[in-house]
């Protein structure tokens, strides 16, 4: 007998629905409003400015407090990162990467909360942060090497007869950074959460079906908080990745033809 | 008698203080301890006169100075209001529980938006 067990659409948690909505006609029928994944990002962007105030708070006179040793590691550890990326001169533009690092980090962890909303695993969200930054490198190069940014793509030591097709390639190539950045952060978010979903959704029906099932809840239980440590684990190094990936980029624009 | 002690915030006795004095100069002039055994050789003399000997007036307003300053362990200000007992209950003391609240917090949201938006629906099985 064939028995049919009936789960909810695992996509379902992505959906985006508004909480408060302005529609009218107004510049082509526009609407204003406060949807899911803005109320997680403003969520987010308060979590860091109310770590920072607490920082402020306690830590200027010590690292007394474990949360103040935490940010402080947080903050060596990113600065590191600039230093040995992007080298001196990226200095400037640590705030802003340290910034960056803070927030996908906090989005990809409060995502990971049951029954909240992950902002970063929405192509929308961060295919316009990857290409707002790319866009934003592109500017950094063009004020500081001017005409001689397109230098970066003639690769040294090309034989003029390949200069067309290789300035092509790479045109396209560093056009494809700003899609590759956030695809990579979005669909490793995606995928982890749909997995979850899918797990948790079979284990609780196999629980719940039999007998058999209900005596051999502590495997899949197990095996699900081994993936949820996975996941976390997946928030930490996306994060990771996309500020070392932005440093690279920094560093490109800044030294044009470093290696 | 106890003074203020500048280095770590305290009032302490007065015998302790001079090993704090002690370590003052020898960080500020970098000075060996073995010449720091009396405080007395490294004054100026002209200092070292009126401040020691001299009974002016101006050691009798120091001394007033200090016995006008607050005795004993600092008094605990009770914290006010929702936040500053939950500042001084979890944050000021390292707790991890604020992560759990904060989750907790979250999540509830994250279940409210959820029933309205989608769970509620669930129940009727209207879609999947």
């Amino acid at each position: 007998m064939t028995k049919i067990i009936h789960i909810y659409n695992p996509l379902e948690q992505f959906e985006i629905v508004k909480f408060i909505a302005l529609e009218g006609p107004l510049f082509g029928y526009i609407q204003i409003g406060l949807t899911n994944i803005g109320f997680y990002l403003l969520l987010a962007s308060l979590f860091i400015i109310l770590l920072h105030l607490l920082y402020n708070k306690e830590g200027v006179l010590g690292l007394s407090n474990t949360l103040m040793l935490c940010m402080e590691s947080l903050f060596g550890f990113v600065l590191q990162l600039v230093k040995n990326q992007v080298g001196p001169s990226g200095q400037p533009y640590f705030p802003a990467i340290y910034s960056l690092f803070l927030f996908i980090l906090l989005l990809n962890l409060v995502g990971l909360i049951p029954y909240s909303f992950c902002a970063t695993a929405h192509f929308a969200f961060t295919l316009g942060l990857s290409s707002t930054i790319v866009l934003g490198v592109t500017i950094l190069g063009l004020k500081l090497h001017g005409f001689h940014f397109f230098s970066l793509f003639v690769p040294a030591g090309t034989p003029l007869a390949l200069v067309p097709l290789l300035t092509l390639i790479e045109a396209v190539s560093y056009v494809a950074r700003s899609v590759s950045l956030g695809i990579r952060l979005a669909a490793n978010m995606l995928a982890g959460h749909i997995l979850l979903h899918l797990f948790s959704t079979f284990s609780w029906k196999f629980i719940t079906g039999s007998f058999l099932g209900l005596l051999l809840a502590p495997l899949p239980l197990l095996f699900i908080t081994l993936l949820y440590g996975l996941e976390i684990g997946v928030a930490f190094i996306q994060a990771f990745v996309f500020v070392l990936l932005t440093c690279s980029y920094i560093q490109d624009a800044i030294k044009l033809h470093s290696d | 008698m106890l003074l203020y002690d500048f280095y770590n915030f305290n009032l302490v006795q007065r015998s302790t203080i001079k090993s704090n004095i002690t370590l003052f100069f020898s960080l500020s002039f970098h000075i060996s301890f073995r010449k720091m055994s009396s405080i007395k050789s490294l004054l100026p003399p002209k200092i070292s006169v009126s401040g020691v000997t001299g009974a002016s007036g101006s050691t009798a307003a120091l001394s007033d100075l200090y016995s006008k300053l607050p005795k004993g362990p600092a008094p605990k200000v009770q914290p006010q209001g929702f936040l500053g007992r939950y500042y001084a209950r979890y944050i000021a003391t390292s707790s991890p529980a604020p992560i759990l609240h904060v989750s907790l917090a979250i999540g509830l949201i994250g279940y409210t938006v959820n029933y309205h938006f989608h769970l509620k629906y669930h129940k009727k099985r209207e879609h999947h």
